[in-house]
């Protein structure tokens, strides 16, 4: 038995788990702050990215040691495969969040405030529930978890394509604020881009659990 | 008849230049047929059962691993592909192991076998005889006595074995002075000097420090080209980096028999899974 290799592999799964939730947790934050336009808040994100950055750096280094130092197959090869490139797509999202957070600040600070484009917050809850599944379907082996994730995307892509339509009309016909309906274009975007994300880690669920590469 | 067929029969003799000769025509007609097919194989020492049931395809220039638990049975599977296991006592066997179509425990003759059937040992067995002498000495029991052709058989088996630069100006030095990784690439030599078509090796880097056993691993992806390989080895790295097919042994079952990339990344049985990453054995 290798028990304390396979403690290992546990450890690491519940740490990216743990990481998982932790973005989550500012998924729900970035709303809080974008629906409101909360400068503080959305500055307290940005800033709180470098802490999510040095996880993923220190769960990545533990996944490459186990991988050089346990030379691990089938199973625990595929989940430190999948876990390194979930943790990659974790990464990006929060990053995202940050991104997001930036442009909340900008429009913050706008003297006259644009309406909120409709439709962004059902885009964007629907998205912070893939992110939310697909990291219940990692930490719990869930692969139909995982494909209801990834059905979910037609609808993210549908309301970016709504909402992008509207904010193209709303350029044309209002042109006083063009600065703000462009950063609500990359606000929409990143969401769009998260979305794709959870795809990502739902997919690395599937690779896990079924040996498929699914793209 | 291939050129190769000729020249074996040119320089063998009597009833052995028959058998020979006969299955190396045999093997050129059969091109298409697999290796080995191993049906429904039992083996037993006395009452004891080391192999079960045993059934499977070696496919001709392909290396097949054999990996599992010490007692598992994977050494004495391989010694029945070339019927060492008739010299243990109580040994009996039951089931079809067809070599190139012919059932070798019917219809083919043990010695002739063994011909085209070498084999590799753990530890290196080079005979206290100089290089040159341990290498033609298959030939030599084979009949050849052209000194020129045995000259060229011993350079051609040395540099297929990746030892001639190393040894070509030590062939008359006794090759019990070589080091471990040297006797075994001999060894090698000495078994591809006899032209057969398998090798089967029985845990053949165990006894190697890691750069010997790299050579020697790259000389069995070399040679597969020609040949066809079945190694038994403990090492799961050795039988991921360099065979095509793995079987997995346990208590004498044939667990699993599978591409080497699928058994290692996505094996069919559970008891595969758990003695690959290392859960029990």
């Amino acid at each position: 038995m290798r028990d304390a290799y396979i403690q290992s592999l546990n450890e690491l799964s519940v740490r990216v788990t743990k990481l998982g939730e932790k973005i989550e947790g500012v998924l729900a934050e970035t709303w809080k702050a974008l629906s409101v336009l909360d400068i503080k808040k959305a500055d307290q994100i940005y800033r709180g990215d470098d802490d999510i950055d040095d996880m993923v750096r220190d769960y990545m280094k533990r996944d490459l040691t186990l991988g050089v130092t346990q030379s691990p197959v089938a199973t625990d090869w595929r989940n430190l495969m999948s876990t390194f490139k979930i943790l990659s797509d974790l990464e990006r999202i929060a990053d995202h969040c940050s991104d997001i957070s930036h442009y909340i600040g900008l429009l913050g600070r706008e003297p006259e405030r644009i309406k909120t484009p409709p439709e962004l917050d059902v885009m964007y809850s629907v998205m912070a529930a893939m992110v939310r599944d697909s990291v219940k379907a990692y930490a719990e082996g869930d692969d139909g978890l995982a494909e209801q994730v990834r059905d979910r995307d037609d609808i993210v892509d549908a309301a970016f394509a709504r909402i992008m339509d509207h904010l193209a009309h709303a350029m044309e016909t209002d042109s006083r604020h063009v600065r703000q309906y462009m950063d609500y274009i990359l606000i929409v975007k990143y969401i769009e881009r998260m979305a794709d994300h959870s795809v990502n880690i739902a997919n690395w669920v599937l690779y896990r659990i079924r040996n498929q590469i699914v793209l | 008849m291939s050129e190769f067929a000729s020249e074996i029969i040119s320089y063998t003799s009597g009833a052995l230049r028959n058998r020979v000769a006969e299955d190396i025509v045999m093997e050129a007609e059969r091109s298409d047929v697999n290796t080995f097919d191993v049906q429904n194989l039992d083996l037993y020492y006395d009452k004891v059962q080391a192999l079960k049931h045993i059934s499977m395809e070696i496919r001709k220039h392909e290396i097949t691993a054999l990996i599992g638990p010490s007692g598992c049975g994977k050494s004495t599977f391989l010694k029945t592909l070339n019927r060492m296991n008739d010299w243990v006592t109580g040994c009996t066997v039951t089931g079809q192991v067809l070599f190139e179509g012919r059932d070798i425990y019917k219809e083919v003759d043990p010695l002739a076998l063994r011909y085209r059937v070498g084999m590799v040992f753990q530890q290196p067995t080079p005979f206290p005889k100089s290089v040159f002498d341990n290498i033609a000495y298959g030939p030599r029991v084979q009949g050849m006595t052209d000194k020129h052709k045995l000259e060229e058989i011993v350079e051609q088996s040395m540099r297929q074995a990746a030892i001639w630069d190393e040894l070509k100006d030590r062939l008359h030095k006794s090759a019990l002075g070589l080091s471990g990784g040297q006797q075994q690439r001999l060894c090698i030599a000495r078994t591809l000097a006899a032209r057969p078509s398998v090798i089967l090796m029985d845990e053949p880097t165990s006894a190697l420090d890691p750069i010997s056993t790299q050579k020697i691993e790259d000389l069995a992806l070399e040679l597969k080209e020609k040949y066809t390989i079945v190694i038994v080895t403990h090492s799961m790295q050795q039988a991921r980096r360099i065979s095509d097919k793995t079987a997995f042994f346990l208590l004498g079952d044939l667990v699993e028999f599978n591409d080497t990339v699928d058994m290692f990344t996505n094996p069919s049985d559970a008891q595969t899974e758990a003695y690959i990453t290392g859960r029990f054995g």
